[in-house]
């Protein structure tokens, strides 16, 4: 009795912690500090910010519930308007994405020698600092920036600036460049998928290289182009470098007016209303492309027929 | 009734010309992308103290006068702190996480692995600004706003879906029997772990780290907003000197940050890679 | 009578509501090559695996030298494992993963180093020590594996489909090895494999598994010869299985009306204590079945339908009553003409016979 069975005590209950062991509803104590961080941190600062929104005052102790600040925002339309806005930037970058990024995916995905270092020098970018890029394509899209010194010095062709800066393009622009790769991924991981082998069958029995890819590839990269358009969305939705270093003042989104709130406007329950609303938006997506790509393998034995 | 398939029929194109034209687009698409880095690195020899072309010559006076800005320096100094206090912590907490999805016996609970990854995958799932402002509020409610634990507390939630999942996947390429071989022979779970798990799947952790460290280094939108006004990460200053006047430094800490990227990145995929053969 | 070295008692071992091991009782005798025998999924690798102590009983008990397992952690019993997969150390040499037990059990350096190569000569690789692993073929990394698992001198060495993953010859060459090895040792091995041949050219005794339960425990040559079961018999070699009916008992053996065959057996040993009109089962192997181009006494006409050559032996499908029989001789039939639906008569010994549940 005494120490060396107490220490031979401890030795074996950290043994079997270490070595995995159920606790509660976790199945794994070593899970339990990567959750905590989830539910505490996470799930802390999503449950405070959902709570402001229905309290008076939160920051001068005033913890009353109300719905006030969520009346201001139904009645208001500017900040019904921004976020329209921000959902329309939103659309229009998922569409570019997947226009300029799908022949480079099908790129990708058919030359196999390659493919690794093409998917490195894809996806590269995105670890270069936002900032810097969105700076970047300032450089680019300025009155003496480089579109312009190509158009009217080099070329000639214009006499005056093209006005490309502070406009909503622009922000599409600053928002397709970052986000490619995010689209381009998913529909190369669905293309590998497909047994090209039935791509020759289908010319074997008359097809043409496009029919053939529109009635074989195509459709069954439908779930990469949804992954990828879920993605983009999301964070082309929730932008803030980009509209506001690109769009000036009169192109803000969502993201740089929740900012607006919590620095220079000192409204953070008002705030909180405009993130609450814009995550409900979020989660509603999701559940919407949850049900459609369930509903689509559930009818994916059936053949499609256009009309 | 002519469908839409009859009339892509009715188009038909070489192989060679189909070949040329996928080269093109792929091409231009990867020209694309890289357009805007190879501006900023080209304009950061620019003499002159206005980004335009054409440039009149060559001069690294931007990358001295870098140097010599106590404010950058002390910026670099600070998001480097931070960013590998987050890249430890953050490694370590992922590869505790790491274990418990790959190893743990999830029969009978109501959490199963799927819905553990997703929980694991929330912090990139949620949008940024939401997080952002998300802690902000919060650690001010915790009266901890703006201090270094909040922000390597802050970093942590944001890296921990990469860092989690980097070595949960190292660890499922594991052959396991050979830790039970190591404790067969008398080795306890610890000094296996030490011997040869812990070996084992050092690329990955040490990749997981390298993703940690950048995307701490890098991060924008979530520090900006919590951050005290006494600090300054790297991005949160380059952001700042953007919004009020073009600064021509900015472009040799853009190159310097592109060059620092791109080697870490290489790096991370050299070690994953050598992780799948 | 000494005591054995393993005793396990009404062994279980279920996942939720599958049933992995279904009460298995079996001793092992000191210094025995014993073997775990059965199909994928029988649960002989789950039931060496609790004796490692890598997964936990659901009851039952495992002993020993007496002292019970349950509690006892995987790295503190006397059983060493040789893994399918080899499971070699691949960030270590290897001398480092042969050593590695003796590291765990605080052995000095100089003492290691000197039983490394001992061990390392006894499985015929003298001067590997600083070898990478992952470098060597499959024959060698078991090798290895086996140095590794000995050099501690375990009481039990447990061996979990060593030779699956080796080609054909080489497979052959290591049964040789491995029983070499085992009887200059003395170590009791514990042997899984899917491979009767294996089990049988290489075990003092057999423990049959099949879907979790025992089927049979003992030597190669009565599983061989007495199979308990109609999955025993059909189990290990080939065997043809008759259905018939007890004629008569007489003490220890009985009649059987042979259905298939029309005739009836006499004097089969009563394995099984059948009694008068019983239905039962009957295994004759085909080596067993006696082939003439005459009648001579009591034997049964039938057609024989394929050939197949084997070089050193010969074996036929026979027609009999409309039942498929196969036969096996040796060479090449001698003066028996074998050529497809010729006439043969084919002659059974009851002595050979097995008697089994219906």
């Amino acid at each position: 009795m005494g120490i060396r069975d107490d220490v031979r005590k401890v030795d074996v209950s950290l043994q079997s912690l270490v070595g995995g062991r159920s606790l509660w509803i976790i199945p794994d104590v070593r899970l339990i500090p990567g959750l905590a961080w989830i539910v505490v941190v996470l799930g802390g600062s999503i449950l405070t910010m959902v709570l402001y929104s229905f309290m008076v005052d939160p920051l001068a102790g005033n913890f009353t519930v109300t719905f006030e600040h969520y009346r201001r925002f139904l009645g208001s339309s500017l900040y019904q308007s921004v976020m329209i806005d921000s959902i329309v930037i939103a659309i229009k970058t998922t569409v570019g994405t997947l226009l300029v990024g799908y022949p480079l995916a099908y790129y990708i995905a058919v030359h196999s020698r390659r493919r690794n270092l093409l998917l490195l020098v894809v996806i590269a970018p995105i670890w270069i600092n936002e900032v810097i890029r969105t700076f970047a394509w300032m450089l680019i899209l300025n009155a003496n920036g480089v579109v312009n010194y190509v158009l009217m010095d080099l070329l000639g062709l214009l006499g005056e600036p093209l006005r490309l800066m502070n406009t909503a393009n622009a922000v599409v622009i600053g928002l397709v460049h970052p986000l490619l790769p995010y689209m381009i991924v998913p529909i190369v991981a669905s293309m590998l998928r497909i047994d090209f082998a039935e791509i020759e069958a289908a010319k074997n029995l008359g097809a043409t290289k496009l029919q053939a890819f529109y009635e074989v590839t195509l459709p069954q990269t439908k779930a990469g182009i949804a992954a990828g358009a879920t993605f983009v969305f999301v964070l082309s939705s929730g932008a803030y470098l980009a509209p506001i270093l690109l769009g000036g003042s009169g192109n803000n989104m969502i993201a740089n007016f929740i900012g607006l709130m919590f620095s220079e406007g000192q409204n953070w329950n008002f705030g909180a209303v405009l993130a609450v609303v814009y995550s409900a938006v979020i989660v509603a997506l999701f559940a919407a492309v949850g049900l459609l790509t369930d509903v689509e393998l559930g009818g994916a034995t059936s053949m499609e027929d256009d009309e | 009734m002519i469908t839409f398939s009859a009339l892509l029929g009715k188009v038909d194109i070489s192989n060679r010309n189909a070949n040329r034209l996928q080269k093109l687009t792929a091409g231009t698409v990867i020209a694309f992308l890289y357009l805007p880095i190879l501006i900023v690195i080209m304009l950061s020899f620019t003499p002159e103290k206005n980004p335009a072309f054409p440039m009149p010559g060559i001069s690294f006076k931007w990358y001295r006068a870098l140097v010599e800005d106590d404010a950058f320096v002390n910026a670099i100094w600070f998001s480097a702190k931070l960013a590998v206090a987050t890249a430890f912590a953050s490694g370590f907490v992922g590869m505790l996480a790491g274990f418990g999805l790959d190893r743990g016996d999830f029969t009978g609970t109501p959490l199963d692995e799927r819905k553990l990854r997703i929980l694991f995958s929330l912090p990139i799932i949620i949008p940024f600004i939401i997080t952002g402002i998300g802690g902000l509020v919060f650690f001010n409610f915790l009266n901890i706003y703006g201090s270094f634990p909040a922000l390597v507390i802050g970093h942590i939630m944001i890296t921990l879906p990469f860092t989690t999942l980097v070595i949960a996947s190292g660890l499922n390429g594991l052959d396991e029997s050979v830790e039970e071989a190591a404790k067969n022979l008398g080795a306890t779970q610890l000094r296996a772990y030490y011997e040869v798990t812990l070996p084992m799947i050092m690329p990955s952790v040490v990749a997981a780290m390298l993703f940690a460290f950048i995307l701490s280094f890098n991060n924008f939108i979530q520090t900006f907003f919590w951050l005290s006004f006494a600090d300054q990460t790297l991005p949160v200053l380059i952001y700042g000197l953007v919004r009020l006047t073009y600064d021509p430094t900015l472009n040799a800490v853009g190159t310097v940050l592109i060059v620092f990227s791109l080697a870490l990145t290489i790096t991370a995929e050299r070690i994953s890679s050598r992780l799948l053969t | 009578m000494t005591e054995p070295i393993l005793s396990v008692k009404d062994l279980t071992k279920t996942y939720g509501d599958t049933v992995a091991v279904d009460d298995v009782s079996f001793d092992v005798e000191n210094g025995e090559f014993f073997s775990f025998l059965g199909p994928s999924g029988c649960g002989k690798t789950t039931t060496l695996r609790m004796i490692a102590g890598f997964e936990e009983s659901t009851s039952g008990r495992i002993e020993m030298n007496g002292e019970d397992l349950t509690r006892v952690p995987p790295h503190k019993r006397d059983v060493s494992m040789v893994f399918q997969t080899f499971a070699l150390f691949p960030n270590k040499t290897v001398g480092e993963n042969v050593g590695f037990g003796l590291k765990m059990d605080r052995v000095p350096k100089a003492e290691r180093r000197e039983r490394v190569a001992e061990y390392l000569e006894l499985v015929d690789m003298p001067g590997f020590e600083d070898r990478d692993p992952t470098s060597l073929s499959g024959g060698q990394q078991q090798r290895v594996a086996l140095a590794r698992a000995l050099i501690t001198e375990p009481s039990i060495l447990l061996l979990d489909e060593p030779l699956s993953s080796l080609d054909l010859k080489l497979r052959k060459n290591m049964r040789f090895e491995l029983k070499r090895i085992q009887d200059e040792l003395n170590t009791t091995f514990i042997y899984v494999t899917h491979d009767q041949d294996e089990a049988l050219s290489m075990s003092d005794r057999i423990l049959l598994l099949n879907d979790g339960r025992q089927e049979q425990i003992g030597s190669p040559q009565e599983l061989y010869s007495r199979p308990v079961s109609q999955f025993a018999a059909d189990f290990i070699g080939d065997t043809n299985i008759f259905h018939g009916r007890i004629a008569r008992t007489n003490g220890n053996v009985v009649d059987v009306e042979v259905d298939e065959l029309a005739t009836t057996l006499h004097d089969v040993q009563n394995s099984i204590n059948a009694g008068e009109g019983d239905r039962v089962a009957v295994s004759l192997r085909p080596e067993n079945i006696g082939l003439s181009d005459a009648r001579s006494n009591g034997e049964v006409d039938g057609r024989i339908d394929a050939v197949t050559f084997y070089g050193n032996s010969t074996r036929l499908l026979v027609e009999v009553n409309g039942e498929e029989v196969l036969v096996e001789i040796g060479g090449q039939g001698g003066t028996v003409s074998l050529d497809q639906n010729e006439s043969v008569y084919l002659g059974f010994d009851p002595e050979q016979a097995a008697l089994l549940e219906a």
